[in-house]
């Protein structure tokens, strides 16, 4: 009688499952979610606490700046002039400081004014496609 | 301790959301800084950084494909010839919507002239362009593509660049004739004034000269921007020579030239008041 050398019990598995000796992954991810938060430096509650209020005064600050842009956009441009042929309304007698910043207005235009034929450059291409010799 | 590091924990998620909050909002500030002429500025110029790149991309590919005769070096030359004709299209696109700004910008509503005449003829040059731009996409050899490039070529000299020469006409006649039309407002208003402050006994050289000054600046505007009309009209077609635009340029950069003139005197006028 020849002695029988213990045999290890055969487990069939599929082509590409997992062999029985490797964690299972949701125990991957626990051990590396662990060596990383060891690696956190400890903050202090304070310190959290701190820049938790920073953060919420800079928020307050951006969502005003915000909220005011929104309004002046919102605002609906003045209505255009209605210029009849030559006399002026009568009943325009605008102040000094109407006057003032009409006359702002009117030279801000007039610094404005585009030589449109220098400023639009019409774009010029190569469209001259040929693949013989 | 599991109790102050609970607490932690509930901070630091707090302190995240607020970060992801803040930067959330913080980018819309800086983009409703550009005003609408300006983007379009933008767009166009990085178009066109994107056209000289894809036509260097088909330089290349093409002096490859003429020296190897390869099926790989045909293959590169026809998705890059494609790419760079597609690329044509687009940066007249964006010209045509650079150019709809520039109107956008004008108060048409002070002028003779109609802003749907402009709207209309840019509507046309976009409607043949997107076709074209259709067209190049659904090739699917090289041959195929110079042909539509000469298409192009041949619509660009003979349509598009003729109408565009109307629409910078129009554009040139409608900010002058807009900036007239306020210019004669406040000065009317300035006229009276400066007579109430005449008979009162004022004496600076500013009021005495303000009237005869003002007159001829708003005479010669005014003769300047109706022969520019005359000479739009007296061209009827829906577009313009190079030589064209420059008649009518001629006639309303100096409306421009005459309105600037005045300038000066309604500064000096308003640290009289």
């Amino acid at each position: 009688m020849t002695d029988e050398q213990p045999q290890e019990k055969y487990v069939y598995r599929e082509p590409g499952q997992i062999p029985a000796q490797t964690p299972p992954p949701t125990k991957v991810l626990t051990d590396f979610t662990k060596k990383f938060k060891s690696k956190i430096p400890a903050i202090s509650k304070k310190k959290v606490i701190t820049l938790a209020i920073v953060l919420l005064f800079l928020l307050t600050a951006v969502l005003a700046i915000n909220l005011l842009a929104q309004k002046q956009q919102d605002q609906a441009p003045p209505a255009p002039r209605q210029i009849t042929a030559d006399e002026p309304s009568p009943s325009e007698n605008p102040s000094n400081a109407e006057i003032a910043k009409r006359v702002g207005e009117l030279t801000a235009k007039l610094d404005n004014m585009i030589d449109y034929g220098k400023k639009v450059q019409y774009p010029i291409v190569d469209l001259a496609i040929s693949f013989d010799k | 301790m599991p109790a102050n590091s609970l607490i932690i924990n509930r901070l630091s998620s707090i302190v995240i959301a607020l970060l992801l909050v803040f930067f959330a909002n913080f980018s819309p500030i800086f983009a409703q800084t550009q005003t609408p002429l300006e983007k379009a500025q933008a767009d166009y110029n990085f178009q066109y950084t994107k056209y000289k790149d894809s036509q260097e991309a088909y330089y290349t590919s093409k002096a490859s494909y003429m020296s190897f005769k390869t099926a790989i070096a045909k293959t590169d030359a026809y998705n890059k010839t494609k790419a760079y004709l597609d690329q044509t299209d687009q940066l007249y696109l964006t010209f045509i919507a650079l150019l709809k700004e520039y109107a956008n910008s004008i108060n048409w509503d002070k002028t003779d002239l109609q802003k749907e005449t402009f709207a209309k003829l840019s509507q046309t040059e976009i409607d043949y362009i997107t076709d074209h731009k259709n067209r190049v996409a659904n090739t699917k050899t090289l041959e195929e593509l110079p042909p539509l490039a000469d298409e192009l070529k041949t619509h660009l000299k003979d349509t598009t660049e003729p109408t565009f020469n109307k629409n910078l006409a129009m554009l040139e006649l409608a900010q002058v004739e807009a900036t007239l039309s306020d210019f004669n407002s406040l000065s009317r208003i300035l006229d009276r004034i400066v007579i109430f402050k005449l008979r009162a006994g004022e004496t600076q050289a500013v009021l005495s000269n303000w009237n005869s000054e003002i007159a001829s600046i708003r005479t010669s505007t005014e003769k300047d921007v109706q022969d520019a009309k005359t000479k739009l009209d007296s061209f009827k077609d829906t577009s313009l020579s190079s030589g064209q635009l420059n008649e009518i340029s001629n006639y309303t950069q100096d409306g421009q030239s005459e309105l600037k003139r005045s300038k000066p005197l309604f500064e000096e006028l308003v640290r009289i008041l």
